[in-house]
């Protein structure tokens, strides 16, 4: 069984907070297409207010909202409580009764929900207890989060002087967590955590992927031949086409992050062809780096696994966290800018005490040496400044695990909540007069869900070849006809006429230079 | 090269085209792909040996991975053999033996009245409502998302034939769906009330135990369910690892 939850905004401060129950007894081909209807609404939590950080009656206000929020859970799982170890007896589909167990097995919010549910810090691992200067290596010696650890040394917190204040002192570093779920039997917190393709890689590293490459690409000057590339890229079934450069778009999708990955190796390839010659080695290592990134999200792609492919995806994941170092100096931040530019003047300000007298032929190589000088301290400095812990580089380390113990990735992604949102809470919050919505959206899918449920049992049906009437086959024809194919075949009419009025543009702008062969 | 279209020369700009392209001018693009990947992979396989330095990933030489995962080489296998079981979807017949939990997913008994329902709804296909008109005509209004005032006034101002479809208001065809569904007791929705320090929220429910059963009874989902884990192997004897039943943790909470 998974469930995913969401925070999803209407419009301004309306906010909607769902959550979604399945089973995993489906496959999850058919669990997570749309159509299928196998997610149901489980609840519609009440939004806790905002809060300020600063003031302390504030503070003690969270506190409270916190355990109203674990209260509220434990009475939406109450049932669940018992019968994961006495069993119970459920009507099968089939027709016959089966003992079942059902466990809660997996908790698919976005990562700051996580954060706050389990009252992490920030930058802490639901599953590991790795220290934040660790995250950007790939650490898999930690140990794994024991939260009922957690919740004994809650009450000691009070009391200061106990016995294991060592031990205590490293789980607040670590920052500790909160099980919300503490009555489920046959439950591991850490084990609730599931890897997410959608913000981790398409959203989370694949994005910082691109901030390094933008930055890599102008200290070497090759950003309008990758711009041109990249508006260039031919057409390929099933490959949107991007039409502006990667820097004019304001926001991503992950389906075009996706399709980012498709064609970014070829892309940065052909940008850094013709290397200069002190640009040989640092172009090798940065399309090695972005190659086994992609490698490592494809792989993580794939629906079943070997050991054999795992063992691929451990490879490439080493790979790339040994050949990250070539964007360190691209994850600058606003700290290590500002002390770069403070060692920048002061150097300018001892140098212009030291008055040397210098002839007039060698004044221009003395500047450029002390240039070259002065860049490379900063170089140093940002080196040394800056780093890879965040979370999200962290996360990758769990993939692998995760495949052995869960089965693949992409089952647990949060798109498939995202896309639930759509039918099950925005349509009926449209349709609703935005008076007491909560009421109204829930009665408003329960329509649509018991009439898509009838058709979807009767196709069944059909399919079983069950004595079915003449016109009934007639009607579920053309129902499904107009579910599954017209759809898309007027949309792609609709689109021809708007598409090719772009291509001229394109065509336009298209480099002759680049033949497909180069690429 | 053994086709004479190694490389076609006309652009697309719409997929579609660029398919259909692909469909009539090159129907046996199967073979000719497979050549050229195997054309190409001769080419890099000759020149990779002398100068493997050339390659980008060749900075970490220091640790070259374990023995026989060179990427290139596990593209190249792919290419060859494009029925590997890795790319094969694991639930086929053809994925090698499977081993099952013993003792899983037992029937313990029978569901009362389970043959009745069964044929109530082959025989009475669009029950409550009294026929496919009204089953229809209902399916459009929820589905064209008609507000009921808008649906009342279609019965008042005479444009729809209330004796046909069964129903003359959005009040008795709210009755009807609500008998739609014969689980829609599991469905059913409670309401609480959070005591924040300020105000007080509404908040709804459903039972978890409940939809679990619902779920398990659509006569929908009933060729695809899965009652029994099992750990499947390809042909080579690999263990597959794909949905949920088939790894590790599904085992190991077994009782």
């Amino acid at each position: 069984m998974s469930y995913q939850k969401n925070l999803t905004n209407f419009s301004g401060d309306k906010k909607a907070w769902p959550v979604y129950i399945t089973i995993g007894n489906l496959p999850s081909a058919r669990r997570n297409s749309p159509g299928s209807m196998a997610v149901l609404l489980l609840a519609l939590l009440p939004i806790p207010p905002q809060l300020s950080k600063s003031s302390k009656a504030d503070q003690r206000l969270r506190k409270i909202n916190a355990d109203t929020l674990q209260d509220v859970f434990e009475l939406i799982f109450a049932p669940l409580q018992d019968v994961a170890h006495t069993g119970i007896a459920i009507d099968c589909a089939n027709g016959k009764v089966r003992q079942c167990f059902p466990i809660l097995s997996a908790w698919n919010p976005d990562r700051m929900e996580n954060v706050a549910l389990h009252r992490l810090k920030t930058n802490a691992c639901p599953k590991r207890e790795v220290p934040t200067h660790e995250l950007g290596t790939n650490t898999k010696s930690h140990r794994t989060r024991d939260y009922a650890r957690y919740q004994r040394y809650k009450p000691e917190n009070q009391n200061s002087g106990s016995e294991s204040d060592d031990d205590h002192i490293m789980c607040d570093n670590l920052g500790m967590g909160q099980n919300i779920f503490p009555r489920l039997n046959r439950v591991s917190a850490s084990d609730l955590y599931k890897p997410d393709m959608l913000h981790t890689m398409y959203l989370g590293l694949f994005k910082h992927m691109m901030d390094w490459i933008e930055g890599f690409l102008k200290k070497h000057g090759r950003l309008q031949a990758f711009d041109d590339v990249w508006k260039a890229l031919p057409p390929y079934p099933r490959f949107l086409v991007p039409k502006k450069a990667y820097h004019e778009v304001t926001q991503w999708q992950g389906k075009e992050m996706r399709n980012l990955g498709r064609c970014i190796l070829g892309v940065l390839a052909v940008a850094l062809r013709h290397p200069g010659g002190a640009q040989v080695i640092p172009f090798k290592r940065a399309l090695g780096c972005v190659r086994v990134l992609v490698d490592f999200n494809m792989m993580a792609q794939y629906r079943s696994h070997t050991s054999h492919t795992i063992a691929y995806m451990e490879d490439y994941l080493d790979q790339f966290h040994m050949l990250k170092d070539i964007f360190l100096e691209f994850r600058v931040t606003k700290r290590t800018q500002d002390k770069v530019d403070k060692q920048r003047k002061e150097i300018q300000h001892q140098r212009a005490l030291v008055i040397e007298p210098v002839a007039p032929s060698l004044w221009r190589r003395m500047r450029d040496d002390k240039r070259q000088e002065e860049s490379d301290l900063c170089l140093d400095l940002v080196r040394g400044e800056s780093h890879f812990n965040f979370i999200k580089m962290h996360l990758l380390s769990h993939f692998c695990h995760h495949i052995r113990q869960f089965g693949n990735i992409p089952m647990y992604s949060t798109e498939i909540g995202d896309l639930t949102h759509k039918t099950q809470i925005k349509d009926g919050w449209r349709q609703s007069n935005k008076n007491d919505a909560a009421r109204q959206i829930v009665h408003s899918y329960g329509r649509q869900h018991a009439i898509r449920m009838r058709l979807l049992n009767l196709e069944c049906l059909k399919c079983r070849n069950a004595d079915l009437s003449g016109d009934v086959l007639h009607h579920l024809d053309r129902t499904a006809s107009t579910v599954t194919a017209a759809a898309p075949v007027v949309r792609r009419r609709v689109l021809t006429g708007r598409r090719e009025d772009v291509s001229n543009v394109v065509d336009f702008s298209r480099i002759s230079g680049v033949s497909p062969e180069t690429i | 090269m053994p086709s004479k279209y190694p490389f076609c020369r006309l652009k697309y700009t719409r997929s579609g085209a660029y398919e259909k392209h692909l469909r009539t001018a090159h129907a046996g693009l199967d073979i000719v792909l497979a050549s050229t990947v195997q054309y190409i992979n001769m080419e890099s396989s000759v020149s990779d040996n002398p100068d493997a330095s050339k390659r980008p990933d060749s900075d970490c030489k220091s640790d070259p991975g374990p023995a026989g995962l060179e990427p290139d080489e596990f593209c190249r296998d792919i290419a060859y053999e494009p029925d590997t079981e890795v790319l094969d979807d694991a639930t086929s017949p053809s994925a090698g033996k499977q081993i099952h939990y013993e003792g899983a997913g037992q029937v313990i008994g029978d569901v009362d009245g389970f043959e009745h329902e069964y044929s109530t709804l082959c025989y009475n296909l669009w029950a409550p409502f009294n026929s496919e008109q009204g089953f229809k005509l209902a399916s459009w209004f929820i589905e064209g998302k008609v507000c009921k005032s808008r649906i009342n006034q279609y019965f008042s101002s005479g444009l729809g034939d209330a004796e046909s479809v069964g129903y003359s208001s959005m009040h008795k065809l709210e009755n009807y769906l609500q008998l739609l569904d014969p689980y829609s007791q599991y469905l059913q929705w409670f309401e609480e009330q959070v005591e924040d320090c300020q105000r007080t929220l509404p908040f709804f429910y459903r039972n978890v135990l409940d939809c679990v059963r619902y779920l398990l009874r659509q006569i929908a989902y009933r060729d695809d369910f899965v009652y029994v884990l099992r750990h499947e192997y390809d042909s080579t004897g690999q263990r597959i690892y794909a949905e949920m039943h088939t790894a590790d943790s599904w085992w190991d909470v077994q009782v």
